[in-house]
């Protein structure tokens, strides 16, 4: 059974992984035949930019990850107060979701300069971007979780006299948390996204201001890696979520729980 | 008893004419633009509100009149500049789906190539693919060709997913009748495939169009591609908070302009 398993996952991994490799292996060659330009550096030497310049990779990737980290929470927060009122009050429900459309649909990069204009560059506005970033993905996976009561349990609870209490514990919060990891899923790497624009206007530092900089001083590997570490910050926001997924709810239909 | 029964039929006269339907339907577009202008309304005399009550200094945030002003004295330059993102935004939209298109027919009809490459392709959704803007600048130089590449980028994913998932959404019933009926592969792609596909492509197609104009903007603001993000940016670097105020107002405009439009669309076509 276990055994079986595992085969299943690995002839599920190893096609796209073949094909990935045949692409470095292409690059790589490519490059080494001077067929590209010199602004597609080969695999390697983006390697070997992580071993020269590692220290300053980390020394601007740690306030990004603080700024990402601080910004989900917040906006988590306000997002679980949002939908609970447009749960618990019918007909709030309306007024938050349009609230979310609008917020969703504004482009990031037309409020951002308002915003430096009120509370100014720095670390505070970072927060407030990568929030404002991955608000409404949040905001969806949980108004459509604290909808998803399934309403023969509702009436079994109803029926067994259960308190309001035993009722949000054991009905309302395991019925959602699928919806709520599926949206979480989906706005962290929004969230670090919101954390790159922002600090691309400016930051003293932070990997978005590194990339930049980078740019400016045509140093392509160096772009290269940086878009790599963003990347592997992304891919970590989401693995984090959907491993906790499977640890918590690994009872659940994972489908069910997609938005 | 034994008398005629009699037949319930509609009067003719009573039934909506071709006049009560249009003026039902007046009504309706009479109300949502009458809601959109009160939600205008409230939302303009906050924001006068909050700066009369914070004190706010002009050169921070003009007030409404003061924005309204600078709009209608460089409203050919903002209209200018949103036309030269709209071209971006537009051609890399088109060369998207295109791609995209052709990709999924590809995955649909090969399995090898769909399970060596779907599963990259899912993985790219999870990184924040606007990241590589500086790249492509970086690449192909500081025109229009980097803003109609980054929308390419960002676009293409979600009209390629959603095409195959529409692609494999075909019922087996269907399925079975085009086998049965001995029908070629074309036939079953054209016939069924894409029929039963066009819902989910236009979902894809809603979520790239308002994502293009963001990615536009952005990959501007990066390489001073003179459209209406290198304007903001621009406007903000003068401190011509007025001139500001008015292109951010007009792009957020735009963006739920492209909102409204494409949902419309979506649900016209889908129903």
């Amino acid at each position: 059974m276990d055994r079986d398993r595992l085969t299943a996952l690995a002839s599920a991994v190893w096609p796209p992984a073949a094909t990935f490799a045949a692409l470095l292996a292409m690059l790589e060659i490519a490059s080494g035949a001077g067929w590209l330009p010199i602004t597609v550096p080969p695999p390697s030497a983006v390697i070997a930019e992580f071993g020269t310049s590692g220290a300053d990779l980390l020394y601007h990737v740690w306030p990004s990850i603080l700024a990402t980290v601080a910004g989900f929470a917040i906006s988590a927060l306000v997002a679980a107060g949002f939908a609970a009122v447009g749960a618990s009050w019918r007909r709030a429900g309306g007024p938050v979701f349009t609230l979310g459309v609008l917020v969703d649909s504004t482009p990031l990069i037309a409020v951002a300069p308002i915003l430096v204009a009120f509370i100014g560059g720095g670390m505070t506005l970072h927060v407030v971007v990568a929030a404002v970033a991955c608000f409404f993905s949040i905001l969806m996976g949980m108004m459509k979780g604290f909808r998803a009561v399934d309403r023969n349990s509702d009436e079994l609870f109803h029926v067994l006299a259960a308190s309001r209490w035993q009722r949000l514990v054991k009905l309302a919060l395991p019925s959602a948390l699928p919806f709520v990891f599926a949206g979480f899923k989906i706005a962290a790497p929004l969230a670090v996204l919101g954390t790159l624009i922002a600090e691309w206007m400016g930051a003293e530092r932070g990997v978005g201001i590194m990339m930049i900089y980078a740019m400016f001083s045509f140093d392509p590997p160096q772009v290269w890696m940086t878009i790599v570490a963003v990347c592997l910050m992304a891919i970590g926001g989401y693995s984090l979520f959907a491993v906790a997924e499977r640890a918590f709810l690994g009872w659940a239909d994972r489908d069910e729980g997609r938005l | 008893m034994t008398g005629l029964r009699q037949v319930e039929t509609p009067d003719w006269r009573a039934l909506p004419t071709r006049w009560a339907e249009a003026q039902v339907r007046l009504a309706a577009v009479r109300r949502a633009v009458l809601s959109v202008l009160l939600g205008l309304a409230i939302l303009l005399s906050l924001w006068a509100g909050a700066l009369r009550l914070f004190d706010v200094p002009a050169f921070i945030a003009p007030g409404p009149a003061a924005t309204f002003a600078s709009f209608a004295e460089n409203r050919g330059q903002l209209f200018g500049a949103l036309g030269h993102t709209l071209t971006g935004a537009g051609i890399g939209l088109v060369i998207a789906t295109v791609l995209a298109l052709m990709l999924a027919t590809g995955f649909t009809l090969s399995r090898v190539m769909s399970r060596a490459l779907m599963p990259l392709v899912i993985g790219m959704r999870t990184v924040p693919v606007l990241a590589v803007a500086p790249l492509l600048i970086l690449i192909f130089g500081r025109g229009q060709g980097a803003t109609i590449v980054t929308v390419v980028i960002v676009g293409f994913f979600p009209i390629m997913v959603n095409a195959m998932r529409g692609f494999r959404s075909v019922p087996a019933n269907v399925d079975e009748l085009f086998h049965v009926a001995g029908a070629r592969w074309w036939q079953v792609l054209w016939k069924a495939r894409i029929p039963f596909a066009l819902p989910f492509i236009f979902t894809g197609l809603r979520t790239a169009a308002t994502s293009a104009l963001l990615s536009a903007m952005l990959a501007e603001w990066l390489s001073g591609s003179p459209g209406i993000g290198r304007l903001i940016y621009d406007a903000y670097s003068y401190r011509d908070m007025p001139l500001m105020f008015a292109a951010v107002a007009l792009s957020m405009a735009t963006a739920f302009a492209l909102f409204a439009a494409t949902s419309r669309l979506e649900r016209n076509l889908t129903e």
